[in-house]
């Protein structure tokens, strides 16, 4: 017998299909690792949605990380080492066919003691089978950094080792995944989950259900949630990274971190970065916090990177210009990627998740091909040109920014100051142009939001 | 023989030395990139600044220069100097005898200001508050600022006149509190509830493009009260003055 509400509940369902509302994937969260999934079934005959419940794309950890491609991730035996290997490979590829930069800068590890130093040697014994390292004598490392402390007796180099810019990066993704077809509905938070029949019902607070055959959870920081929401059970904890900006182009040129690396076992404990346009960036800590909104960084935290990364240095880098904090979405030690019925929980994506998004979205198709939802590839699969004009008034002298810019990256998508400023530039020196750029976002329609859907900067009188 | 001089920046300081350097027999352009009149233009629009910088405002005004709606964006040599200007977008080279660089300052980032904790909506610094404020725009409700200096109270007044709460405070490091727009700040640990968060704590040269060149004003001055930024000016004048007549 069928009762009268689950004959009404088909009948919505075949009437939704028909209008093509069905979605045969729905995808919850925007960041790096969704977006990634998203461009790589936009290849396939889908109907793919993407969630977001903020005004744009990358806006959580993604934008809060450091953008390192790392070359390895320990242990190699678990999940995230083995999708750091395979996504640090794919990089190049992906760069090329989504249009963002990526350049394998390379990582140096040095060590400033005797036991340190022997260490090294065996590490590098051990490292070498699986990625590609080289030894260093001081001399060698001087000559590549001048900056170098006396101290350093010698070192790792991991060539493979690279830098992307975050935000680019994910909307390149974003972006391409658009033009295939995949459509995004920002400010669209999923509010609750539920099965019917072979489908799942997806409702969004204060806006129109989404109904899908398969859910993939990206839900970052809220994974958990999303997958209480089915019934499952997750438990994310959250770990907040800050770090220190600085505008020193000439300091260093290659990731650096020292030996012994542990102040903590979660993370790599950071280094001396380098940004893709040349900044630099010292961090990411690992700090404890039990509030996942919790990106403030404290003076302590500032003095305390400084004062661990100049052991390598001997100097200290001039114009700090900025400090942020990214908060990673932790599931105890490793990645949790796995599927309950037509669900798939892509939980728990800590570092290094950046290097890891593209071989994630690979496993993903992968479990989408063992549903056996059909996956047809396109023969007309467009490449995304971004195209951008450096035209009209010069708005920010640090980053020799032009208006036509701002307003191309707005026409592309950009949603807030922070996609504006993370996507051309502008505003990463004095800060100057600000009410400049507010006043292009405004003549192109814009909300006046720095990041989130709250984050309102002024009003009109 | 008459020497050309070339100024990069409008404002107060460059209109100023133009003035000074053309009653010298010098052959003077000065190149904005707006024609808009700089910081003392800013304070032109706003109440109560207007008044408080009514000198400057008027003195301005009354000054003339040769204009040149255009970015200086290069300066080669030390004898001549090779000039880049860029004008609409379009590059162009030019000879002068001397180069001069009024392009002013900026206001410390917030990090160099002392604030930390949360980064979200409602944190200006003084500069852009004044700039958003001159444009239209309301930028809060309850405005909490944060430092020490003689501006801040002339802030504070017009703050009161546009209908804003304020609250100014003093001290050594500000703490925000808020994931959206700002909730409340710790100051040295006392914390007081607002949605906007004004800070100054000094200024930097502004020259973004490393001009090399002799610099004058607020470049040098870094400040909020134009006695200085006068005083500099004039003390650059007669020091290049006697360097012409040796
Ligand atoms: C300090 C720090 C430094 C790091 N450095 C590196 C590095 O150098 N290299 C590296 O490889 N990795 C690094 N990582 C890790 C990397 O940043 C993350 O693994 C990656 O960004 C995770 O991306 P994600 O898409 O899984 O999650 P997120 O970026 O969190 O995306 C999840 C999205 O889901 C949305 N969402 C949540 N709930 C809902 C809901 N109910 N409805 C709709 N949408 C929802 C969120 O708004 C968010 O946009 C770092 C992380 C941190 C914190």
């Amino acid at each position: 017998m069928i009762s009268s509400n689950e004959r009404t509940v088909k009948v919505i369902l075949l009437f939704e299909r028909i209008k093509g509302m069905v979605y045969d994937v729905a995808i919850i969260g925007a960041g790096v690792t969704g977006c990634f999934i998203a461009k790589e079934l936009s290849k396939y005959r889908l109907k793919v949605v993407v969630l977001e419940k903020e005004p744009t794309q990358g806006i959580g950890p993604t934008k809060g990380c450091s953008g390192i491609i790392h070359a390895f991730q320990l242990p190699f035996n678990s999940l995230k080492g083995k999708l750091c290997l395979e996504g640090n490979i794919m990089m190049d590829k992906e760069a090329d066919e989504l249009g963002f930069r990526f350049k394998r800068v390379g990582l140096i590890l040095v060590s400033t003691g005797f036991f340190s130093s022997l260490i090294l040697k065996f590490a590098k014994l051990y490292l070498s089978r699986y990625v590609e390292v080289k030894y260093l004598k001081a001399e060698r490392i001087r000559e590549i950094e001048p900056n170098i402390s006396e101290k350093v007796r010698d070192g790792l180099f991991f060539p493979t080792a690279g830098v992307v810019n975050p935000v680019e990066m994910t909307f390149m993704a974003r972006k391409f995944a658009e033009i295939n077809g995949v459509e995004f509905l920002f400010e669209s938070r999923v509010t609750n989950i539920s099965r019917e029949e072979e489908f799942y019902r997806v409702e969004i607070d204060g806006k129109n259900d989404v109904t899908a055959r398969v859910v993939i959870n990206c839900a970052g920081l809220y994974a958990d949630e999303i997958a209480n929401m089915a019934g499952q059970k997750i438990r994310i904890t959250p770990g907040k990274g800050s770090h220190i900006v600085f505008d020193d182009r000439d300091f260093s040129h290659h990731l650096i971190a020292v030996l012994p690396l542990k102040p903590d076992k979660k993370t790599k404990g950071g280094g001396a970065l380098v940004t893709i346009d040349g900044n630099l960036i010292w961090g990411p800590s690992l700090i404890e916090t039990n509030d996942k909104e919790d990106r403030s960084v404290y003076s302590e935290e500032v003095k305390g990177l400084i004062e661990k990364h100049s052991r390598a240095f001997s100097r200290i880098p001039e114009k700090p210009v900025a400090v942020y904090a990214g908060v990673r979405a932790m599931a105890g030690k490793d990645f949790i990627i796995n599927r309950n019925e037509n669900l798939i929980n892509v939980a728990g994506i800590q570092s290094p998740g950046l290097t890891a998004a593209p071989a994630i979205a690979r496993m993903v198709l992968k479990m989408l091909e063992d549903i056996g939802i059909g996956l047809e590839r396109k023969s007309d699969v467009k490449k995304y040109e971004f195209r951008i004009r450096k035209e009209g008034e010069l708005i920010c002298h640090c980053r020799d920014v032009f208006e036509s810019q701002i307003r191309d990256v707005i026409r592309e998508g950009a949603s807030t100051l922070d996609d504006i400023k993370h996507l051309t530039n502008a505003l990463m020196g004095c800060g100057k142009c600000l009410p400049h750029v507010m006043e292009i976002m405004e003549e192109e329609g814009l909300q006046l939001r720095k990041d989130f859907s709250g984050s309102h900067m002024v009003w009109r009188e | 023989m008459t020497f050309r001089c070339i100024i990069a920046g409008g404002g107060y300081s460059g209109v100023l030395l133009s003035e000074l350097l053309s009653e010298e027999g010098f052959d003077v352009v000065v190149a904005d990139q707006y024609i808009r009149g700089g910081e003392i233009g800013l304070f032109s629009r706003l109440p109560v600044f207007r008044d408080y910088y009514n000198e400057f405002i008027a003195e301005y005004r009354d000054m003339g220069a040769d204009f040149l709606k255009a970015v200086v964006r290069d300066v080669e040599g030390n004898e001549r100097y090779e000039v880049t200007l860029l004008i609409n977008g379009m590059k162009r080279r030019e000879k002068f005898d001397f180069a001069f660089i009024c392009t002013g300052c900026y206001d410390k980032n917030y990090f160099l200001s002392g604030i930390y904790g949360m980064r979200p909506a409602g944190i200006f610094s003084l500069q852009n508050a004044l700039e958003l404020i001159a444009r239209g725009y309301r930028i809060g409700r309850d405005v909490l600022i944060f430092g020490e200096d003689r501006v801040l109270e002339v802030l504070e007044e017009m703050l009161v006149k546009l209908r804003y709460s304020t609250n100014l405070q003093g001290g050594d490091e500000v703490i925000v509190r808020g994931r959206e727009r700002v909730e409340s700040v710790l100051i040295d640990g006392e914390e007081f509830r607002c949605d906007t968060l004004i800070y100054y704590a000094g200024r930097e040269e502004f020259n973004p493009f490393k001009l090399p060149g002799i610099k004058a004003g607020n470049i040098n001055a870094k400040s909020y009260d134009y006695g200085n930024v006068k005083e500099d000016v004039l003390r650059v004048f007669k020091e290049f003055r006697k360097k012409c007549k040796v």
